[in-house]
């Protein structure tokens, strides 16, 4: 989680070209990152494990659409995906109040009769987020103060730096509520003289604790824009050869 | 011997007191046996299984067996509805070994896996001649769990964890149909193998009964917070936030009792005791994280046609360090390593708030106990027993010791009082007493009180050893 986890990641990142331009966090954009992990055999060059296209698009009546494509390859068998329309407040939090989710395993041809693939949808309404995953039906009382793991890839970018009181909410990690999450304000950190060849850039981290998850900092640029997501043994690093900002998207890839 | 150091006897049957005196008591909850369910025939319907493994859970991270470090409302769920065995070890407290015992109901030397991978040789200073008794996969005259039921007529699924040698299941295992979820570190992967568990509880149609093992990571990411320490444990906070929320060390923490030399070396020096705490802190958010995955699997299983005939047996292959001792993962025969949490449940069927604390159980009784509900034999030489008759609050004799292998040379034996380990060639022994010191700070072996009992169990161990098939 400190900055010193990111040194691990040094070879990835000598070569890191920081987006540059104009970046408005509560506008439309599309972000691609790359998921690496610090496990055996994955340092100090890792591979990627998985990638993550999210797209934000703004709502007239206020809040966002996020489009989220997440695709976790697997070792040994092949590619799992994630594909999710999550509707968000335009509140601190990205709140999401409704979504629907398909997820698949990537089982290859298999004697099994079963399905590959499981449906999901949520809506919050009345203090209550009534979830449907294929037949189950759940029923979760929320709390005032909710977000989910992916809401938050839009939330960190528009936090408050030095200064700002911590955000306190429970966590939904897909169907799981974690409660007693804390979001605060971390440290600044310029990466420039920490190992030769470091990107000229200053990152300024936003730690989040609490149940269930391990400790982990979005590391976010003067502008606001997520780069770097450290998350236990997972690290997310911003595409930078991703547009920042687009004026239009056509489709999802 | 004086008295007060205990009997000097451990070949009694343990008379503990059965769930049926507890119930007579009124101080557990309703209980039903398992009846079978009959087919149209009139045949009864074999039971499906369940069986979710998990990773490095130690025996008392659960909120509901008083951890308030932790918070686990669904593996709580498991507790509340099923039997805890309190006194369940691992046959051998290391992931490969141990899941081989799982698998088969033979000790690890039998199946002839007996480390984790050569490497751990020269890591624990194991003598070269380990390396001949690791043939790295169960050798294929004991059929695995998979083989056996798959003979008996139950469609056998796999998905997640193998580590036979291999990590993760490949797409072919004998005796199982795999779904393949690939690999990774649990946080990526045991929410994929929960849903795919979940798919097919949900959607899976067939006449036969079935036996799925769903194999979980998690808390095993716990292993690179020590070897990443820097970058995972650092020396300073993340934040002041924290401080209030670490656990404290246990009582143990620091106590080194006399030891092998193996087990002697076994020690992780490099965290101050903030670092220890945080390490403590991570851990248990892990076990949130298992926690989290297993809920999704029981929501599936009970949303499912399958929900009222399935036996659900829930366990670790071993325990994690915690802390103890100075120890972080595995590897010892201390009871952080060795003991692991044990559950088992049929819902709706066969269902109890009931928590054995006297029996002495193995992670080998496993394959034994669904052998019985399925009304087949256990397979030929497995070394556990049958949990049925526990699991129904019956009165039977139990054993009075249970045995346990560690790192190739270490051998435990576990009786109602005392442990005794021995590590072949090593002249220091260990022998605690678990009553008087739960624990395990003081090293008995050579207190002259002692000896007479201390025969006694190296006379077991003997005794037990000779009775295996060592290839």
């Amino acid at each position: 989680m400190p900055v010193e986890y990111l040194d691990l990641f040094r070879d990835l990142l000598r070569d890191y070209h920081p987006p540059i331009g104009a970046f408005d966090p509560s506008g439309h954009w599309l972000h691609r990152y790359r998921l690496y992990t610090v496990v055996n055999g994955d340092i100090p060059v890792p591979p990627v494990r998985g990638t993550l296209r999210i797209e934000r698009v703004p709502q007239a009546a206020g809040g966002a659409t996020l489009n989220i494509n997440y695709e976790k390859t697997s070792r040994y068998a092949g590619v799992h995906t994630l594909l999710a329309t999550v509707v968000c407040a335009g509140d601190e939090l990205s709140t999401p109040v409704k979504w629907t989710a398909t997820y698949t395993a990537a089982a290859p041809a298999h004697p099994l009769k079963m399905s590959r693939e499981q449906n999901e949808s949520a809506v919050a309404s009345d203090g209550t987020l009534n979830i449907k995953q294929g037949k189950v039906q759940k029923k979760l009382a929320l709390p005032s103060a909710y977000t989910s793991n992916w809401a938050l890839f839009d939330a960190v970018q528009r936090l408050a730096r030095p200064g700002g009181a911590p955000i306190r909410f429970t966590l939904l990690d897909d169907d799981a509520p974690k409660p007693d999450q804390v979001l605060v304000f971390y440290e600044t950190v310029d990466l420039k003289d920490r190992w030769p060849g470091a990107p000229t850039l200053r990152v300024h981290g936003f730690l989040q604790i609490g149940d269930g998850t391990t400790p982990q900092v979005y590391w976010v640029d003067d502008r606001g824009e997520l780069l770097f997501l450290v998350s236990g043994l997972n690290v997310f690093i911003l595409d930078a050869a991703a547009p920042a900002a687009l004026v239009s998207i056509s489709g999802r890839s | 011997m004086s008295k007060q150091h205990g009997p000097t006897i451990v070949r009694d049957r343990i008379h503990a007191p059965t769930r049926r005196d507890v119930l007579r008591t009124g101080a557990a909850a309703a209980l039903s046996a398992f009846t079978p369910r009959r087919s149209r025939a009139g045949q009864p319907v074999r039971p499906n299984f369940l069986f979710i493994i998990c990773d490095q859970l130690h025996f008392e991270a659960l909120s509901s067996y008083g951890n308030s470090f932790v918070r686990t409302p669904n593996l709580d769920r498991l507790v509340r509805r099923g039997t805890s065995f309190l006194q369940s070890h691992s046959p051998n407290p290391i992931c490969c070994p141990a899941r081989s015992c799982l698998m088969t109901g033979r000790m690890s030397s039998e199946t002839s896996v007996t480390i984790n991978g050569l490497e751990q040789v020269k890591e624990f200073g194991l003598p070269p001649t380990a390396v001949r008794f690791n043939r790295g996969e169960i050798i294929p005259s004991i059929p695995d769990m998979g083989q056996w039921f798959q003979q008996q007529g139950y469609e056998t699924v796999y998905c997640g964890k193998w580590h036979l040698p291999t990590n993760w299941a490949p797409n072919e295992l004998p005796g199982f149909t795999v779904l393949p979820v690939g690999g990774g570190e649990g946080a990526i992967v045991d929410p994929t193998i929960a849903r795919a568990t979940g798919a097919y509880l949900q959607t899976r149609s067939g006449p036969d009964p079935f036996l799925f093992v769903s194999s979980l990571m998690q808390p095993h990411d716990i292993c690179y917070f020590a070897i990443y320490d820097e970058a995972l444990t650092p020396k300073d906070l993340p934040s002041s936030e924290l401080e209030k929320l670490l656990p404290p060390l246990p009582p143990n923490h620091l106590s080194r009792p006399r030891a092998p030399q193996i087990l002697d070396r076994a020690i992780y020096t490099r965290f101050s005791e903030l670092q220890w705490r945080f390490y403590l802190y991570n851990y248990y958010r892990q076990v949130e994280m298992l926690d989290a995955t297993v809920g999704r699997i029981l929501d599936a299983l009970e949303s499912s046609p399958h929900a009222d005939n399935t036996l659900v047996i829930f366990t670790s292959d071993h325990g994690e360090g915690a802390a103890r001792h100075l120890h972080v993962q595995k590897w010892y025969p201390y009871d952080e390593a060795l003991k692991v949490p044990l559950i088992v449940f049929c819902p709706r069927r066969f269902e109890s708030d009931y928590r054995d604390h006297h029996h002495l159980v193995s992670g080998v009784d496993i394959i034994s106990t669904m052998c019985d509900y399925a009304g087949v034999p256990a397979p030929p030489h497995a070394r556990g027993f049958s949990l049925r008759p526990l699991l129904e609050g019956k009165n039977v004799d139990w054993r009075d010791f249970v045995a346990a292998e560690v790192q190739v040379v270490g051998r435990v034996i576990r009786t109602a009082q005392y442990k005794y380990v021995r590590y072949k060639d090593d002249p220091v022994e260990q022998f605690f007493d678990m009553q008087a010191d739960p624990w395990e700070t003081q090293n008995l072996y050579a207190d002259s009180r002692f000896a007479s009992v201390i025969n006694d169990h190296r006379k077991l161990l003997e005794d037990w050893e000779s009775r295996l098939i060592v290839f």
